[in-house]
């Protein structure tokens, strides 16, 4: 969990208090976390991933090697017009 | 219990705003049901209270700076009573609606204007001849026309047509009055979204209203956008679209046509499709029950739409 994740879950504890359970202390820090927030996403950090793999992530993870062309079995395509 | 917006015993709506009349020039058909029958898609809901909330949101903080009340104390309240109006308000946030306008996103765009562009706003809000703000102002006029069906007591005054809305702020900006329209959204804030608003009903009505209600001369809009973003900062961005007297003349006169017309459809009890505006608007949401049978459409209707009630229907004689 990165610096974001860390204050979206603080922004998210305080949202999820009831109507007469949050006070002006928990709006206060509401305020200066999303003004945090803020700034590190204006310095180009990002959420982490929730933990699951993207098939980006996946495909990225994939050994890749360029088929040898002479390797054989090599199908060429053709197209008549 | 608000007085109703029709004509008695018609379908004729004789007091219009902005959102009864995009819809009726948007598609008859639409009007009839969304304005008409009052159907609701259930993700519906999502983007009009998203937007109600800016915009109390932005009226609240415009009110406290107009009356001195400095910034900090100023978006103090607002988060306080932004939180307090949205205890309950719960959003499937696994919907694509939801992902984007949910309550946490909307305190921390609320929060990310206020703090960038409302701080140290260029467009001043306009006080009043009263001394009041011009803020969240409630018009409703009476045109000089009024429907030539319904209920006619040769004894009485005809009921005119009315012209009703809101004004979220009127500021000046460069020494010229525009009326101020707050829209969020999750789209990008290019020329090409701006260029929507031109030519536009709600912008051209905004003007003429604004004009009327301060009994002085309105410019044009002044839409400041709000994006909605989830991994970068949110970001703001502002267009201006301006109207001049003739614009407001020939949207005056072109109203005066559209009134017969819905005059016509009320009278004969039927509202046509305009097929050509299914795919527009990013899509109308009645689309997969206009493409139904005539005959199968109140069953579709009845299982993908919630019907509100009569007093829940959109009545532009409501006041917020």
């Amino acid at each position: 969990m990165n610096d974001i994740d860390t204050l979206m879950a603080r922004i998210e504890e305080i949202n999820a208090l009831g109507a007469d359970e949050v006070t002006p202390d928990d709006e206060a820090k509401l305020i200066e976390y999303i003004r945090q927030l803020r700034g590190k996403k204006a310095s180009g950090e990002k959420p982490s991933r929730s933990g699951k793999m993207s098939i980006e992530d996946m495909i990225a993870m994939l050994p890749i090697s360029k088929p040898s062309a002479s390797a054989g079995g090599g199908i060429k395509l053709t197209r008549k017009l | 219990m608000t007085d109703s917006c029709f004509l008695p015993g018609t379908k004729l709506q004789f007091a219009l705003d902005s959102t009864s009349l995009s819809a009726f020039k948007r598609c008859p058909r639409y009007y009839q049901y969304y304005i008409l029958e009052g159907w609701r898609h259930r993700l519906e809901s999502i983007h009009l209270r998203f937007g109600t909330e800016i915009h109390l949101a932005m009226q609240g903080y415009d009110v406290s700076r107009a009356n001195g009340i400095k910034h900090e104390e100023a978006i103090q309240n607002v988060v306080h009573d932004l939180l307090q109006r949205t205890a309950d308000w719960e959003v499937d946030r696994q919907s694509d609606s939801g992902k984007y306008k949910n309550r946490t996103n909307l305190v921390i765009l609320v929060v990310d204007y206020l703090d960038t562009v409302a701080r140290d706003d260029p467009a001043k809000t306009y006080i009043k001849s009263d001394g009041k703000p011009a803020v969240e102002l409630s018009f409703r006029f009476e045109l000089d026309w009024w429907p030539a069906i319904g209920p006619q007591d040769k004894a009485s005054t005809p009921q005119p047509y009315i012209l009703c809305g809101h004004l979220d702020r009127v500021v000046e900006f460069n020494n010229t009055l525009m009326v101020m329209d707050y829209k969020s959204t999750t789209k990008q804030l290019t020329s090409h979204y701006f260029s929507q608003y031109e030519p536009d009903n709600q912008m051209t009505l905004y003007t003429l209203a604004g004009g009327i209600v301060l009994d002085t001369p309105i410019r044009g809009v002044i839409i400041s956008g709000m994006r909605i973003l989830l991994e970068k900062p949110n970001e703001f961005s502002r267009g201006f679209t301006y109207r001049t007297p003739d614009q407001l003349e020939e949207w005056l006169d072109d109203l005066r046509i559209v009134t017969q017309m819905m005059e016509a459809y009320a009278e004969a009890d039927y509202w046509p499709m305009n097929d050509t505006s299914c795919d527009k608007y990013g899509g109308c949401q009645y689309r997969s029950i206009c493409s139904k049978s005539p005959q199968v459409r109140p069953n579709f209707l009845k299982a993908e739409f919630i019907q509100l009630s009569e007093e829940e229907r959109w009545n532009p004689l409501k006041t917020r």
